[in-house]
């Protein structure tokens, strides 16, 4: 059993949750709670005063305080944020075991020892973990086992943010303990009604009785319990730190010019990446202008990324980035001054290893697919994936080449569909057309959803098409659940002398549409 | 001049000219069967070969119907199919007619890299067809047919090209539709292929309807029995 340090902070998911830009509505100072599975996880100290309990339901939460603010919570979040609290714990001590995001333990006679005595070393963590997140507090339990050294830590206040048992108390420390720090939820539940209340009085019961009745399982409480149990520490490394920033000389607004100045800085990024044996396939690149705006997007990898892989994002991003702001009326474009890439779930190197036979032929098709996407952007390469479309505009059947495509969840029957056979072209954009009767006269469809006339002549641009036979109007009311982009069509289909079929649309504004072609 | 072009000389033995003939048979039967992406019934008999020669352009109607059929037997059998700059695609009668979308990549602007995007798309994509681009200069044009003759790829181009092995016209007849009611329902497309050494041109019907693209099946004329037991 070796002496265990324990470093606790109370409420880390709400501190992660505080530094997370996509999440701008929590802040620290007003009430705030994260929700797990429909019930509080964790609340802030404002919440906590109004009356939100964790546990709560979401809507009991909401009744018992309206201004709540409510996110999802995230252990991902959670995970990544705390590691850059190890990451800057590591100038004051090498080797750490996390146990879970904000709490983490080390071993307490290495640290007592460096720093003088444990409580010097509690303070100097304490005080580490505060440089790091402002917004984080931390207590320090220590125990000569790892059990009791969380309990410790979890049982400290404000005031004493430090608690450390004797060595040889640790059992004497537990006894008080109420039954239910042994989140086992089964058995507390079984010991409260048999009326076992405190760790006290669990181990009162002798190891024997326990085994009897619990097995194996209360075995393990029970050395729990004693003081005894916990397993030994496992040691880490300092994890590695998966963001770079990379800040240019002066303000760039030109692409090429980036690409050149971070190319090198990204090489040694990915290079620093694959010598601790990760590599990551999904990466999240962070641009800042000169004029305080950020862009910030995802990009994910069909294998991993490379360092040029990188750099092509990130000219991608801002070229897309300069396309945005063209129709902005500044004097000076806006000048790049740093990049930033954070690997979003880095994963082991050895499971993307090319096999002894090479990769096999898909990785061919993604090098050169890749090669094209750098001629003409990400979003100029795309493959389909096989869904069925509503409307007959369905460009969003499309996905740049590397993105996951969007997963169809309940391929149900699609009221409002066009019947088969489906026309062979559609037209990404809808061109103007006109429809005139025999008598010249451009038709319109009534209220009632007839035609004012016989449909003649298809007139588009210079060019007119007679028309031999025709079908319609259907009413079609697309996407009526959503009133931004549902819209109220009448449709039309009509075959043209030469034999070819064309599916036309009136909307609201009474002008006529080709949305596709049966060629 | 090396000996075979001389022409004095004791003529070949008969025998030794019957064995290089049938050497010669037997090696173009082969090339022929493995240089070809096989296509789907209702549009084989366009092809002597029945199907896409490897390493060729084909000059095929704008319709993108025709455009489905002929990429639906080599989607299907694992071949990357590739559109460039046709950005208006039905995607969903393409699945409709047969064509396995996974393997579709989709270039729908290249604007003027084209001929940059095609070079590098053909290294693994087998049939690569182009939508309205500008027309290639004699230069690019060698360099094209050399690198899919290289990487035995077909192209399939709407314009005419020089060069290309064979040239698609289809002619549509839609029906379903009178004056006011009905819906289209069955497309046939009657298309012939004029080749480039002078064949005969090919022709083929083809039905689509909403059970996907089938051939056009000549049902055995009706005889008419009343007919024939009155005059027996």
């Amino acid at each position: 059993m070796r002496r265990s340090l324990v470093v606790w902070c109370p409420q880390w998911s709400l501190v992660a949750a505080y530094q997370d830009d996509s999440l701008p509505e929590i802040t620290p100072g007003i009430p705030a709670a994260l929700v797990h599975k429909g019930a509080i996880a964790q609340c802030s100290r404002e919440a906590g005063e109004a009356g939100v309990r964790v546990g709560m339901k979401r809507r009991d939460a909401h009744l018992t305080c309206p201004s709540i603010v409510l996110a999802a919570s995230d252990a991902h979040r959670d995970y990544a944020s705390f590691q850059r609290v190890i990451i800057d714990l590591i100038a004051c001590v090498p080797q750490h075991s996390l146990i879970a995001p904000g709490l983490v333990a080390f071993h307490a006679r290495g640290l007592a020892r460096f720093y003088g005595s444990e409580e010097a070393s509690a303070r100097m963590l304490m005080d580490a973990v505060h440089r790091s997140q402002p917004l984080a507090t931390a207590r320090v339990g220590i125990a000569d086992d790892l059990f009791s050294a969380v309990i410790a830590a979890q049982h400290t206040t404000a005031l004493y943010p430090v608690r450390a048992v004797e060595p040889g108390q640790s059992a004497v420390f537990l006894a008080d303990m109420p039954i239910a720090v042994l989140e086992d939820e089964a058995t507390v539940s079984l010991l409260g009604r048999l009326g076992v209340r405190t760790l006290g009085d669990f181990v009162a019961l002798g190891v024997e009785a326990i085994r009897e009745r619990l097995g194996t399982r209360g075995e393990e409480l029970y050395r729990l319990a004693t003081g005894l149990g916990g397993s030994p520490l496992a040691l880490n490394d300092a994890p590695v730190d998966t963001e770079e920033t990379i800040d240019l000389p002066e303000p760039y607004s030109l692409t090429e010019q980036v690409a050149f100045a971070i190319r090198t800085a990204t090489q040694q990024y990915s290079d620093r990446l694959r010598r601790a044996g990760w590599v990551c396939t999904q990466v999240r690149v962070t641009l800042s202008f000169d004029d305080a705006t950020v862009h910030e997007r995802t990009w994910v990898h069909p294998r991993f990324f490379s360092a040029s892989d990188l750099v092509d994002r990130v000219r991608w991003q801002l070229d897309q980035c300069f396309r945005d702001r063209a129709g902005e009326d500044t004097d000076f474009p806006p000048g790049l001054i740093a990049v930033r890439y954070a690997a979003l779930d880095p994963e082991e190197a050895y499971a993307h290893e090319p096999g002894l036979w090479g990769h096999g032929p898909d990785s061919r098709v993604h090098h050169v697919l890749s090669r094209v996407q750098s001629m003409v952007g990400a979003s100029g390469v795309l493959t389909a994936s096989s869904r069925r479309a509503r409307v007959a505009h369905e460009s969003h059947a499309l996905t740049p080449w590397g993105d996951t495509p969007p997963v169809e969840k309940n391929p149900g029957p699609l009221p409002g569909a066009l019947p088969s056979p489906l026309p062979a072209t559609v037209f990404s954009t809808p061109h103007t057309v006109g429809v005139i009767g025999a008598d010249g006269a451009e038709i319109v469809v009534s209220d009632t959803a007839e035609l004012s006339a016989q449909p003649h002549w298809l007139v588009s641009g210079s060019r007119r098409r007679k028309l031999r036979s025709w079908a319609g109007p259907w009413p079609v009311w697309e996407k009526w659940w959503d009133p931004a982009s549902s819209r109220f069509i009448h449709r039309l289909q009509v075959v043209d002398e030469e034999g070819i079929g064309w599916l036309i649309s009136a909307t609201e504004a009474k002008h006529w549409h080709i949305e596709a072609r049966y060629d | 001049m090396s000996p075979a072009l001389t022409l004095e000389g004791a003529p070949p033995a008969r025998a030794e000219v019957h064995a290089l003939q049938q050497r010669i048979h037997a090696m173009q039967k082969t090339t022929v069967e493995h240089r070809v992406f096989p296509v789907s019934q209702a549009v084989a008999n366009l092809f002597p070969e029945r199907g896409l020669s490897r390493g060729s352009i084909y000059q095929v109607d704008s319709s993108a119907s025709l455009l489905w059929a002929l990429l639906a037997e080599p989607s299907q059998s694992g071949t990357w199919c590739a559109v460039v700059g046709a950005p208006d695609l039905g995607l969903a009668a393409a699945s409709e007619m047969g064509v396995n979308v996974d393997r579709l990549v989709v270039v729908p602007h290249p604007g003027e890299q084209w001929f940059a995007v095609v070079a590098a798309l053909i290294d693994v994509v087998g049939i690569v067809a182009l939508g309205s681009i500008p027309a290639p200069s004699d230069h690019m044009l060698s360099t094209l047919t050399g690198r899919l003759r290289e990487r035995e790829a077909t192209l399939l181009v709407r314009d005419a090209w020089p060069r290309s092995e064979a040239s698609i016209q289809v002619r549509h007849q839609w029906s379903g539709l009178s004056q006011g009611s009905g819906m289209l329902h069955e497309h046939r497309m009657s298309m012939s292929s004029t080749q480039r050494h002078g064949h005969p041109v090919r022709t083929c019907e083809m039905v689509i309807d909403a059970w996907g693209a089938h051939e056009q099946t000549h049902h055995a004329p009706v005889i008419d029995i009343a007919h024939h037991r009155q005059a027996g």
